[in-house]
């Protein structure tokens, strides 16, 4: 089951990381968990952002989780945590795209200073939910499923085509059925004596 | 039109026959002017199948119909061609066509005799006070027919016949008339053997007719290095035999029609959308071709077999057990190559599969799938017991078993009223066997068969003593003899991967082709000098020189023959009297083998096998 739990942008200072902005979707936890799944995955994203180096691209394993992090050139960081069998090149697709818009729409001067409360970026939400299906929003994943979809179909088409006319197994057994009941034809003729033989 | 004529690297082309032939007909159409109609005597229809496609027709405009006595005429058409056969009896359909139509205006009928035409025929038309409507009488001289790559046919099935018991001599000249034909298209043959009475014949025949032919004594010799001519009467126990290899058992049970076969459609799964030619389909591959089907029923399913069917190619010849060895084998490897789409392939891949290969899997699919029902068909004639037990008593003579005495077999076989001609078959085997049959023997079996089919039979009996099948005994034991010095019947078969000929019989090689095999020695026939006289009519040998000058003198008597190491030397064995599909297997084997490094073009004047050999000495 492929699975985001977190996507958090940060920006890699001299001596921390700070949080800019964060969507979750803890929906797979129980109630009571949340709060303390969603701290540690702050933690975590805080963490791995510090630990590591600017243009930079890693991905990092943690327990149950993925964690996907980018940190660009300009200290713009972005963390994805997703669970194992989510494509990671897809994550970081993901990571690539939000820091791209996150720079668009959100001045540089504001990322060194800026909060949660003050920096206005509100599409994280949406990124997060649409991401859940990572073929849906990933065109080249996409493509390479409708890739394989197409090669079932042909394959099945094919074998449909070949077991036009009589059926490939009727076939095979047919045959292997008449060459293990051939017979010898020529038995060495008896000297027959003129007794006599019932036929 | 008939690619496999030419075959793979053979020097014979006989595309080159097929094209002569139907260039005749043409020239003969075209000096007809204006819309015509061809009827076709039934012995006609096969051979022209075998020369023409129906689009040389349909191009012109040209229908095609089959001779009956109530024959529907169209109106409108001003020329009615007949192409038949010299036969006085189909004469007088062709006068109640002209009578029943008497009232067309303009209407002009035309005969084509095939291949000769026959004072005979015109009297019974004059008699008919007919022969005045007839236009152009003219003759096709169609003697041999192209029936695949190494063999061509006249088509007259009551050749030995004829000759045998009806003392009618006109189809050796035939044999004749066509062995130039092929000399003018092939060149000349510079050295000639031959063993048999109406062989003879035919080559003195031919020989004659070739020293009027200019051309052939001008030029290089031809392609064709030997002639070998064989009278069927040296060898009557081989097209008695029941052959045991896959064409020859089609044959014998189905029968094989100029390269076509038809069988009851419902043995052979339905081929959805690829194919399933019912019908009179000429050829292989033209699906556009619409045919003309004279003898159109949707009930039954046509196959071609020729050698451009590959894998019939690859059946034909061998011996039955080997057939369905080959046919598993096909199938199992046909299912592993489809199978093989199923594993991880790119869209590149599938797209090359599906272009390339496909289309050859599908074709090679139907064709095992055709012929896994065959040989099942086959499979269940061979294993009644009736077949069985007349292979045993015909085995039992072919070894010479108890020869002289009459069997107890055919003895059952009379008292329960079985199948006259399997019987007849029977005897004659024993008394070819035997080279002979003692009086006492003969007599005691002539009795025992009237008693049971009736004073009727003695006629059959008397065209079989004619014939030479039945007689009775000499001092000379020609067969027991031969059979030790030629190794006729071997004791260590083997019909599957053999390496002798007698597989087509699985134990049994026919005389006629141990007698071609031995030609291919250093030595020739000479080493068989003193068996083959054992052999009834004149053993022979002959050349044919260039001649040089204006003279015409032969420059010497040896013809100077550079036998070039690779290259193979052609010999042509005509069979005078017809010769069965077991007997072509056998030297197509022969061919095969490269130390023989040679190549085989074989004449007759029919395929045979042991029904239509006896079915021709047993009609009226």
């Amino acid at each position: 089951m492929v699975k985001l739990f977190a996507l958090s942008i940060f920006h890699k200072g001299a001596s921390e990381a700070r949080l800019l902005k964060t969507a979750s979707d803890l929906q797979s936890f129980s109630f009571f968990q949340r709060g303390t799944v969603n701290e540690f995955m702050t933690f975590a994203s805080k963490t791995i952002v510090e630990r590591t180096q600017p243009a930079l691209r890693q991905s990092v394993k943690q327990d149950a989780y993925m964690c996907h992090v980018y940190v660009r050139a300009d200290n713009l960081a972005g963390v994805l945590i997703a669970d194992h069998e989510y494509p990671h090149r897809v994550a970081h697709t993901l990571i690539t795209k939000i820091l791209d818009d996150f720079t668009a729409k959100v001045s540089a001067d504001q990322w060194p200073n800026g909060t949660e409360a003050t920096i206005s970026f509100d599409v994280l939400p949406a990124f997060l939910a649409r991401y859940q299906n990572p073929v849906e929003a990933d065109p080249l994943t996409k493509m390479q499923n409708d890739l394989d979809e197409t090669k079932i179909i042909l394959k099945n088409t094919i074998e449909a085509v070949l077991e036009r006319g009589e059926k490939l197994d009727d076939m095979v057994s047919k045959s292997e059925k008449l060459s293990l009941q051939s017979k010898a034809f020529y038995k060495t003729a008896k000297k027959t004596n003129s007794c006599c033989s019932f036929t | 039109m008939f690619p496999h004529l030419k075959g793979h690297g053979q020097r014979v082309n006989l595309q080159l026959l097929q094209e002569a032939n139907c260039r005749e007909l043409v020239q003969q159409l075209e000096r007809i002017e204006g819309s015509k109609v061809i009827v076709l005597d039934e012995a006609m229809i096969g051979p022209l199948n075998l020369v023409t496609r129906p689009k040389l027709f349909a191009d012109r405009g040209i229908r095609l119909l089959a001779l009956k006595p109530e024959l529907h005429l169209p109106r409108e058409v001003t020329n009615v061609v007949y192409v038949v056969r010299p036969r006085v009896a189909l004469m007088d359909q062709l006068a109640g066509h002209v009578k029943a139509g008497g009232g067309q205006a303009g209407r002009q009928y035309h005969i084509l005799f095939a291949p000769r035409r026959s004072c005979l025929c015109i009297s019974q038309l004059e008699n008919s006070g007919v022969l005045g409507s007839f236009g152009r009488i003219a003759e096709l001289a169609w003697n041999y027919l192209p029936l695949d790559a190494d063999v061509v046919t006249m088509e007259l099935p009551n050749a030995f016949r004829d000759v045998s018991v009806d003392g009618d001599t006109s189809s050796l000249y035939q044999a004749a008339v066509g062995l130039v034909q092929l000399q003018r298209l092939y060149g000349r043959i510079p050295k000639i053997y031959g063993k048999g009475e109406q062989a003879h014949r035919v080559w003195e025949h031919a020989k004659q007719l070739g020293r009027d032919e200019r051309s052939l004594y001008n030029g290089d010799k031809g392609i064709v290095d030997q002639l070998i001519l064989l009278d069927r009467s040296i060898d009557l126990l081989s097209p008695l035999a029941t052959q045991l290899t896959y064409e020859g058992l089609i044959d014998e049970f189905y029968g094989i029609r100029q390269n076509k076969l038809m069988l009851p459609s419902e043995h052979f799964p339905s081929d959805g959308g690829l194919g399933g030619g019912a019908g009179g389909n000429i050829g292989n591959g033209s699906r556009a071709d619409e045919s003309q089907s004279l003898l159109g029923d949707g009930e039954m399913k046509t196959i071609m077999l020729h050698s451009g069917e590959t894998l019939y190619a690859e059946l034909r010849n061998k011996h039955f057990n080997e057939v369905t060895k080959l046919l598993a084998r096909k199938a199992r490897e046909i299912h592993a190559q489809m199978h093989a789409t199923s594993q991880d392939k790119s869209v590149k891949e599938i797209k090359s599969f599906v272009e390339n290969l496909l289309p050859q899997l599908m074709a090679q699919k139907k064709a095992t799938s055709e012929h896994t029902a065959i040989a099942g068909l086959l499979h269940e004639q061979v294993n009644a017991v009736a077949f069985a037990d007349d292979l045993a008593a015909e085995q039992e003579f072919m070894v010479c078993a108890d020869i002289d005495k009459p069997s107890a077999y055919i003895e059952d076989q009379i008292a329960s009223k079985a199948e006259l001609r399997g019987v007849l078959r029977l005897i004659c085997l024993q008394c070819a066997a035997a080279s002979g049959l003692k009086e006492k023997l003969l007599n005691h079996y002539k009795r025992e068969l009237v008693q049971v089919y009736g004073l009727e039979v003695l006629l059959t009996i008397s065209n079989l003593e004619k014939a030479g099948l039945l007689h009775q005994q000499t001092e000379s034991r020609a067969y027991a003899v031969l059979r030790k010095t030629l190794h006729l019947t071997v004791d260590d078969n083997v019909e599957v991967e053999p390496k002798d000929i007698s597989y087509v019989h699985s134990f049994y090689a026919p005389l006629t082709a141990r007698l071609v095999e031995h030609s291919l020695k250093p030595l020739g026939w000479q080493s068989l000098k003193s068996q083959i006289n054992n052999l009834p009519g004149p053993t022979f040998e002959d050349f044919q020189a260039q001649l040089v000058g204006i003279g015409g003198r032969h420059t010497g008597a040896t013809v100077a023959e550079k036998s070039l190491l690779h290259v193979p030397r052609v010999v042509l064995v005509c069979f005078v009297g017809g010769c069965t599909f077991a007997e072509v297997a056998a030297l197509r084997f022969l061919a095969a083998q490269e130390d023989n490094n040679v190549e085989f073009l074989i004449a007759t004047t029919k395929i045979i096998n042991k029904h239509s050999f006896l079915d021709s000495l047993m009609g009226s």
